[in-house]
């Protein structure tokens, strides 16, 4: 096969398995918060609120200081 | 005498415009060029050289949205895209046999590369800029630019180099050990030219660019234009309408116009208002324009960063189609001092043959 073919299938694989990790995540944290929410454990709900608001602005603390030393 | 293949993508017609240059200069030093393209790209090139061979070949469909999802819907559009790419690869091999070529140039179109023949990619992006949250596809999409530069010799990027002159920023930054091998700066590379002509217009404006969106921002300006004062011209650049003309006042609108009509209306006019696509800027600049106001293509990442970059640099004012107040907008456009001075198309054309071309071809 064409190695063009192969270095876009393997981007594409990259990129959509990406996509659906992230898309996993969400679910599966949501549902725990809702578990954790009905079953009265707000300690637990949170703390889960406050990891995601600290993986958020990670995130968007990482993509900055890529755009800010020129990386991206 | 070499032959050359020349193959613009046909993307709207900007791709085609800014090789105009290069294909004239490869005719003046007598080699002879087939161009091989396809829908609006081909008739434009048709008309500008009516007696270059031509090859009918099909690229594949802009994955532009409607609204403000490029970027999912480009993701989306990926693998078919992949599989066009695979496609125009193996039509080139089949046109390589058929005829010799002493030099491919490919304008943006990515299977357009062998290795057979030496292979040169045109292009101004070296870098697809992306809205932040989607910076984990831009380090993707820098990795996978690397692997598509790998396959030509060279890289002909229509700005000028990085620097205080650079017209496309981060865009045509080579990030890459293969980009910065490969890379040439041309300097700006446009299809119009000055002419000798009184600026009589007011203001231009150009309405351009995929639809949905053209026919929104026609329905804008067209609303907003009898709050100015001044006469304008409106070119609705709808090549699928007949071609007609219509005054109001100071106003008059142009369904279509052909290129020549184009290049002698933005030669008369003091203001353009138009779309930040990187072909029309590069117009602007190979006219001097000192005034304009940009209106990028909501979703379009590419014309948002340029409008974003000319602002910060202060050279054009940008407005967004929806928050679009053409009165204030133009009246805010006198604060800004347009392109910096930097040399033309003529100049850039012969020394990129001098420098690059001429040791592929003679």
């Amino acid at each position: 096969m064409d190695d063009l073919v192969v270095s876009g299938i393997i981007a594409l694989v990259i990129l959509y398995a990406g996509i659906v990790l992230v898309a996993y995540a969400i679910l599966r944290l949501a549902g725990m918060m809702v578990q954790a929410f009905l079953a009265g454990n707000f300690l637990f709900f949170c703390g889960i609120v406050i990891c995601i608001g600290a993986a958020v602005l990670a995130y968007v603390a990482m993509g900055l200081w890529l755009r800010k030393t020129g990386t991206i | 005498m070499a032959h050359v293949l020349v193959s613009p993508l046909n993307w709207g017609l900007g791709h085609a415009t800014r090789d105009m240059p290069v294909i004239r200069t490869l005719l003046s030093h007598g080699h002879e060029v087939t161009i091989a393209a396809c829908g609006s790209a081909l008739s434009v090139l048709r008309q500008e050289f009516p007696d270059s061979r031509y090859i009918e070949y099909p690229d594949y469909p802009v994955p532009f949205s409607s609204g403000h999802l490029f970027v999912p819907k480009f993701c989306a559009a990926l693998p078919f895209m992949l599989h066009a790419v695979a496609q125009e690869h193996a039509t080139l091999e089949a046109i390589l046999v058929k005829d010799p070529y002493d030099l491919v140039i490919s304008d943006n179109r990515l299977g357009v590369f062998s290795d057979k023949v030496p292979s040169i990619f045109i292009s101004h992006q070296l870098h697809y800029h992306l809205p932040l949250p989607y910076w984990p596809i831009e380090i993707l999409a820098i990795l996978v630019n690397q692997s598509l530069h790998e396959r030509y010799d060279r890289i002909i990027v229509p700005d000028n180099p990085p620097g205080p002159l650079s017209l496309a920023g981060k865009l045509s930054r080579p990030q890459t050990d293969v980009a910065r091998e490969r890379v040439f700066f041309s300097g700006l590379l446009s299809g119009t030219r000055q002419i000798a002509c009184t600026q009589d217009l007011d203001y231009l404006v150009v309405i351009s660019g995929p639809e949905p969106q053209r026919t929104f921002l026609e329905k804008i300006i067209l609303d907003k234009i009898r709050d100015l004062d001044g006469t304008g011209v409106v070119l609705l650049g709808d090549p699928k309408r007949p071609k007609a003309t219509s005054r109001s006042g100071d106003w008059t609108c142009v369904s279509y116009a052909s290129t020549e009509e184009k290049v002698e209306l933005m030669n008369r006019a003091r203001c353009v208002i138009c779309r930040s696509g990187y072909t029309t800027l590069m117009e602007l600049a190979e006219l001097g324009k000192k005034r304009a106001l940009l209106i990028p293509t909501p979703g379009q990442t590419e014309q948002e960063y340029l409008s974003w970059y000319y602002e910060q640099k202060g050279w054009y004012h940008s407005q967004v189609q929806d928050r679009l107040d053409l009165a204030d907008d133009l009246e805010i456009t006198r604060r800004y001092r347009g392109f910096p001075e930097m040399p033309k198309t003529t100049e850039n054309t012969k020394r990129l043959y001098d420098e690059l071309l001429a040791g592929y071809l003679e």
